[in-house]
């Protein structure tokens, strides 16, 4: 228990204890009586009125109990608190969990996890604010809802109805769980009460009350300054299991492209193993099953890692010659239903479209063998000619190959480019060409899966610095030869030396390479981001020339407009999974339009059991049990000082009448 | 048997004797301060008593001693016999005024000395003294007198609340002006009767252990009745 205003309390005690004991060291002045004999007559004075000084304080039960009653009010007004319950005053800010785990229905009577934190969270903020009469100074409340994003629903307000009504409109997404940019955001909120002369913001301590699950994929990175404090109301069950989709796609076959083969991967993160069936839609119609029920392996604990379970299905060959969504669907639903389904936006078939600038061999027969739709050859005038003539002329092409010196213009369009840098924002050329091989490389990133470079030697590397957004997926001992990153209207994939200043045409990661990174590449053409993004990613896709009146409606929701750059057109984040339709009218009046699949694949975010302890960068979080009464005592203080004080009346009545 | 008449005439003769005794009557009366409380005062009862019991031995020509008990001493007017003393009696009790404390055992044991022949000794007092009653009534009684204790209490006395003594007051001892601070409630009131009846059963107790007759009367006493009827039921007079 602790003392939110002991010098109040204090002050109010000895303001008032000294005039109340000196009343007592005045004494009676008494009527003087003779009587015959004292003999029969015993002392006795019981007091209840003075009026002359002074005399010797006696032992006296009002005395005590005013005295008493006195340290209960002085007591009532320094408003003792319980300390286990949090703080009182300064500054508050609810972190609320809105992320998809939070949707999990293992709640009393299936209620969900976010709304029993909103309950929660509500409870609090009016223990909080419910001080009363005493409670001059109640603390400043801010509300955040997190998940990959953080949002401040309100900022600092001692009003109790704006932090009620903040909590209550926060609504749930698909995202996973970051706790960082909550408390960037929380730490960036002044203060309501800051005083604007003041030169610099006062760092005022912090009492950050989170209620989440605690399934933070950034535990092990945030940490807690100096004036901060943390208590963690943990939401939802500890043991509570869930098993869903944890992967799906499909792929078009190489020899009929009209043929599709869809696959499916289950995951279970309960501690028994769990039978699920798979069943796979389209176009209307059911277009594969698992035959049985698959029997999902339960989670396996090693240390601190979590291994969920896994059990994965090929569906038999199906034939979808168009573009269409698939639905994958396993059954018998659980508590989280996020990744009971999934999604798969499958293109329709069309042959690839490649531009090759300049004249290089090897790169020449590579694309010949690798047979595209169409392959067409240009020189570096023609392009010249062309861009001038139509700045979005890459963007005519899947994938615009380039060997040599590059064109002026590689803002728009989807390059693979060799040999001298390009002139883009990120990129920065210095130094001389020389000789450089290679020393790491991103063996993740999907242009270099099954590339063995170590043999790689270039003789004529040109030396480049690169600033974010892009990125050096292939180091070289004095500067990257590989890079990769966005342009204002396309992407680059950029080697540093031209294939013939190298020996890496004789190699087969050289086919390898230029096949992915030409297939990657190709992929963003309908979608300039992922087939399949993760909820709150942003949805961006390039049109069609003269494309107009482009919207997007999300599952289950009203058609929206997407925002327009040129020929992109952009929308989100993507909170909620589902297929997203985005349609438009073309400048030939037709109307076109696109999907694109938002999944809940993500392992940590699938993984709904409850935390037993939270931690943030090893630090343990003091998780608090909310359910309960008022944090208060001083309306209990008051009623022990009511009933002391009828007391006390009751007795000096009965002195002064007997 | 007169032998001389027998010498004489041959014939036994018994002679039959009548003695008359020189009774001696001894009044000492309570001349302390405490007896001049009361309306009348107790001091006034007691004269009042003293002189119709002197009254009495004196038409009866007894020896009448009247005494003035106060402070360790004993004021007498000793040697009165016959109607005609009645007077100087009276004016004697007229004279004495209820002044000081009274040491009732040295004041008892002054008094008893002076006695001769057989006597009855009357204490009149309020008894309200913090001595050794025992001893001082014992004196007496050792030295031959028939003692008889009449004890006269004030109204005040009994019921102090009935003549405001009530509230908060610092109560004044009239004898030896010691102070005790009250605050006068039921409760005390109620102590006080307590203390009061105890001290009056010790006196009772010690009287009745000594062979004393005692007889308590207030100061709104009727004193023809209670000298015609209480005292000789009392046995005091017949």
């Amino acid at each position: 228990m602790s003392v939110l205003s002991p010098i109040v309390g204090a002050l109010l005690f000895a303001a008032v204890a000294v005039p109340l004991l000196a009343l007592y060291f005045l004494r009676l002045r008494r009527t003087r009586r003779v009587v015959s004999s004292s003999l029969p007559w015993v002392r006795r004075t019981e007091d209840l009125r003075a009026n002359a000084p002074f005399q010797r304080i006696r032992p006296s039960l009002l005395l005590f109990l005013q005295m008493l009653l006195l340290a209960l009010l002085a007591l009532a007004v320094a408003q003792p608190i319980v300390r286990g319950w949090g703080v009182r005053g300064g500054r508050v800010v609810m972190l609320i969990d809105c992320s998809a785990s939070m949707g999990t229905l293992d709640g009393a009577g299936g209620v969900a996890r976010l709304a029993e934190a909103k309950r929660q969270a509500i409870a609090r903020a009016e223990s909080l604010q419910g001080g009363g009469l005493f409670a001059s100074t109640g603390p400043e409340i801010m509300v955040i809802a997190f998940a990959d994003t953080a949002q401040v629903c309100t900022p600092f307000t001692t009003s109790l109805a704006r932090v009620r009504m903040a909590i209550e409109a926060i609504v749930g997404c698909d995202e996973r769980t970051r706790i960082e940019p909550a408390l960037e955001l929380a730490r960036a909120q002044p203060t309501g009460a800051q005083d604007e002369r003041a030169p610099t913001p006062v760092a005022e301590p912090l009492a950050l009350e989170l209620f989440s699950d605690g399934r933070l994929v950034d535990g092990d990175r945030a940490s807690l300054r100096a004036n901060e404090s943390m208590t963690f109301t943990r939401i939802g069950s500890l043991d509570t299991g869930n098993a869903g989709i944890g992967a799906a796609g499909c792929e078009r076959s190489i020899e009929d492209a009209a043929q599709v083969q869809a696959f499916a991967s289950l995951r279970n993160y309960g501690s028994t193993a769990v039978d699920r069936k798979l069943v796979l839609r389209g176009a209307g119609g059911v277009l594969g099953a698992s035959p049985d029920a698959l029997q999902v392996p339960p989670l396996a604990v090693r240390e601190r890692d979590r291994m969920a379970g896994e059990r994965r299905m090929l569906f038999a060959p199906f034939a979808a010659p168009d573009r269409r969504v698939l639905e994958f669907e396993c059954s018998p639903g659980d508590a989280f239903p996020t990744d009971d389904r999934a999604f798969v936006a499958l293109r329709a078939p069309r042959p690839l479209r490649v531009a090759l600038i300049g004249n290089d061999a090897s790169l020449r027969a590579l694309l010949d063998a690798l047979a595209p739709g169409s392959l067409q050859t240009f020189d570096r005038a023609a392009v010249e000619a062309a861009q001038a003539k139509d700045a979005a002329w890459a963007e005519g092409f899947d994938v615009v190959v380039n060997a040599g010196p590059p064109p002026s213009r590689m803002n728009r369009g989807r390059w693979l480019h060799f040999g001298p840098v390009p002139a883009l924002d990120g990129l920065n050329p210095f130094g001389t060409p020389g000789r450089d091989f290679v020393q790491s490389m991103r063996g993740d990133h999907p242009a270099l899966r099954q590339c063995n470079l170590n043999e790689l030697v270039a003789s004529r590397a040109n030396r480049v610095a690169v600033q974010s957004p892009w990125q050096a997926i292939v180091e070289g001992g004095k500067s990257p030869l590989v890079v990769a990153g966005p342009t204002a209207h396309g992407f680059v994939i950029a080697v540093t030396f031209e294939p013939g200043d190298s020996n890496w045409p004789f190699q087969r990661s050289f086919v390898n390479f230029t096949a992915q990174a030409i297939e990657l590449l190709a992929g963003m053409s309908d979608v300039a981001s992922d087939e399949s993004l993760e909820p709150g990613a942003m949805i961006r896709v390039r049109l069609p020339d003269g494309a107009r009146d482009v919207r997007v409606t999300p599952p289950g929701g009203a058609a929206e407009s997407m925002v327009r750059h040129d020929a992109e057109a952009s929308w989100g984040p993507a909170r909620r999974c589902g297929a997203y339709r985005i349609a438009w009218q073309g400048a030939d009046g037709a109307s076109g339009e696109r999907w694109v699949a938002v999944n809940m694949l993500d392992a940590a975010e699938c993984d709904v059991a409850a935390v037993d302890r939270l931690t943030l960068s090893g630090q343990t979080v003091r998780t608090v049990a909310r359910e309960g009464g008022a944090l208060d005592l001083w309306p209990w203080i008051l009623g022990l000082a009511f009933v002391l004080l009828l007391a006390e009346w009751w007795i000096y009545h009965r002195q002064a009448t007997r | 048997m007169d032998w001389n008449i027998y010498g004489r005439m041959e014939r036994l003769f018994m002679r039959i004797f009548l003695e008359e005794e020189d009774l001696g009557l001894l009044v000492l009366v309570d001349g302390s301060a405490s007896m001049g409380v009361g309306t009348p005062t107790k001091f006034e009862v007691a004269r009042r008593m003293a002189m119709a019991l002197a009254y009495i031995g004196l038409v009866n020509q007894h020896r009448v001693t009247l005494g003035m008990l106060k402070d360790a001493s004993c004021e007498r007017l000793a040697g009165l016999r016959g109607r005609r003393k009645a007077g100087e009696c009276a004016a004697w009790l007229l004279d004495r005024a209820p002044e000081g404390a009274l040491r009732f055992e040295a004041a008892c044991r002054v008094a008893a000395e002076g006695r001769h022949g057989r006597g009855v000794a009357i204490v009149i007092s309020d008894f309200l003294v913090t001595d050794d009653l025992d001893r001082g009534l014992q004196a007496l009684v050792t030295r031959g007198w028939d003692v008889v204790a009449l004890q006269v209490l004030a109204t005040e006395d009994v019921s102090p609340a009935s003549h405001g003594i009530v509230g908060d007051l610092r109560l004044v001892d009239v004898e030896d002006a010691s102070e005790t601070e009250v605050t006068v409630s039921e409760a005390l009131l109620r102590e006080h009767r307590r203390r009061l009846e105890a001290h009056n059963a010790q006196l009772r107790d010690t009287c009745a252990r000594l062979g004393i007759r005692h007889l308590a009367v207030d100061t709104d006493v009727d004193l023809p009745r209670l000298m015609m009827e209480t005292m000789r039921r009392g046995g005091v007079l017949r």
